[in-house]
């Protein structure tokens, strides 16, 4: 969720890479033929967009994680 | 008419043909999809894990926002449907949500307290706008294309708000409608995997197998959720090879083919944004000349 945290809404790519670097690097090789083939047919985009509500989108993670006393309440975007 | 769209973030780009077809189809039929300005992600699987209340606060800022715009609001995305509607059902079910809503929303400069009737497109097209008039619309019938209709799992469950939670029947009128041959199928509400796909792809492999396995003569799979397009899709050359099989099936959206029913054109439909190729599905169906 740290995508949607820092943009606003979901980015796929990031959110495969972030996963694949944390739990499998290796993994990474076998996403690329169909990340290629996506990107071919604009299903996939480089860079991610923030929505102009980012802030606030910010301020709902930091008071429902505080409420729930779930980690990360502080920890920001980053 | 007009109606307040939640896209979704798979409908920006990894689903950019659902999209634009689902936006396509409704001009077709006088109505109109105005996007939400600014909507934020539904929190779509993951919210949950981290907190609940920030399961329910993410969808429930464009609820704020759309409460603005109207009383109710429609989404494509399956996902997207169920955080949305699950809002609403929380707050009526739990008093005490309301105020813990209010203190997260309140940090925002919102507050939501219900009153945004949450609808899929499926339902919005089979129940509002009506089979009468999709018909009036056909202008060309899909000639007894064998299509499978696959809903998935979360527009119908756990909210079956509109069709049956185990074998619904919506789409499937909706298609026999265009003039397709619907294949019957009883694992039409069977999980696609999700993002097991990703997270345990031996799982998901398999899911996605059973799912494929007794429909391979078919001409096309058709389905509601991106999610569910995406799985069926991408993954079918190492689904071959479990099956033993060669497997070339086209997944598409209802609205590619209500689109293709209705005459409009390749750059609504994006039916070339498919991994499998349509072509000859669209061969098939002697349009291959409305095409260039």
């Amino acid at each position: 969720m740290g995508v949607v945290r820092r943009h606003g809404r979901n980015h796929e790519p990031e959110l495969l890479l972030r996963y694949f670097l944390r739990t499998n690097p290796l993994g990474l090789a076998g996403q690329a033929p169909l990340g290629l083939a996506m990107w071919r047919r604009k299903r996939m985009s480089v860079l991610a967009r923030d929505i102009g509500g980012k802030a606030e989108v910010e301020a709902i993670f930091r008071k429902s994680l505080e409420l729930d006393g779930a980690r990360g309440a502080e920890e920001g975007p980053g | 008419m007009k109606y307040t769209y939640f896209p979704g973030c798979s409908l920006e780009v990894t689903a950019h043909d659902y999209d634009s077809s689902a936006r396509a189809v409704m001009r077709a039929l006088d109505s109109d999809l105005r996007e939400l300005p600014d909507w934020n992600c539904c929190g779509a699987t993951g919210a949950e894990v981290l907190s609940y209340l920030l399961s329910v606060a993410l969808p429930a800022r464009n609820l704020a926002r759309a409460r603005a715009l109207g009383d109710q609001i429609v989404t494509t995305c399956s996902a997207c449907y169920l955080n949305l509607f699950r809002v609403n059902s929380h707050l009526a079910q739990d008093p005490g949500l309301q105020p813990r809503l209010d203190a997260v929303l309140g940090e925002a400069g919102l507050r939501y307290t219900g009153g945004v009737r949450v609808r899929h497109l499926l339902e919005l097209l089979v129940t509002d706008i009506g089979l009468k008039a999709i018909a009036r619309r056909v202008q060309r019938r899909l000639g007894g294309m064998r299509v499978v209709p696959y809903y998935g799992c979360l527009v119908v469950r756990p909210y079956a708000q509109f069709d049956g939670p185990d074998l619904p029947t919506s789409m499937d009128r909706l298609l026999t409608l265009l003039g397709a041959a619907v294949v019957p199928y009883p694992m039409k509400t069977r999980c696609c995997g999700g993002v097991l796909m990703t997270t345990q792809p031996e799982i998901g492999l398999k899911l996605v197998g059973d799912l494929l396995a007794p429909i391979l003569d078919a001409d096309c799979v058709v389905t509601v959720c991106p999610l569910c397009q995406l799985n069926l899709e991408a993954y079918q050359r190492q689904v071959a090879a479990r099956l033993g099989r060669a497997l070339q099936l086209p997944i598409v959206y209802f609205t590619q083919l209500m689109g293709l029913a209705f005459a409009l054109p390749e750059r609504d439909l994006q039916l070339d944004a498919g991994l499998v190729g349509t072509e000859k599905l669209i061969r098939r169906l002697g349009h291959a000349g409305a095409w260039a």
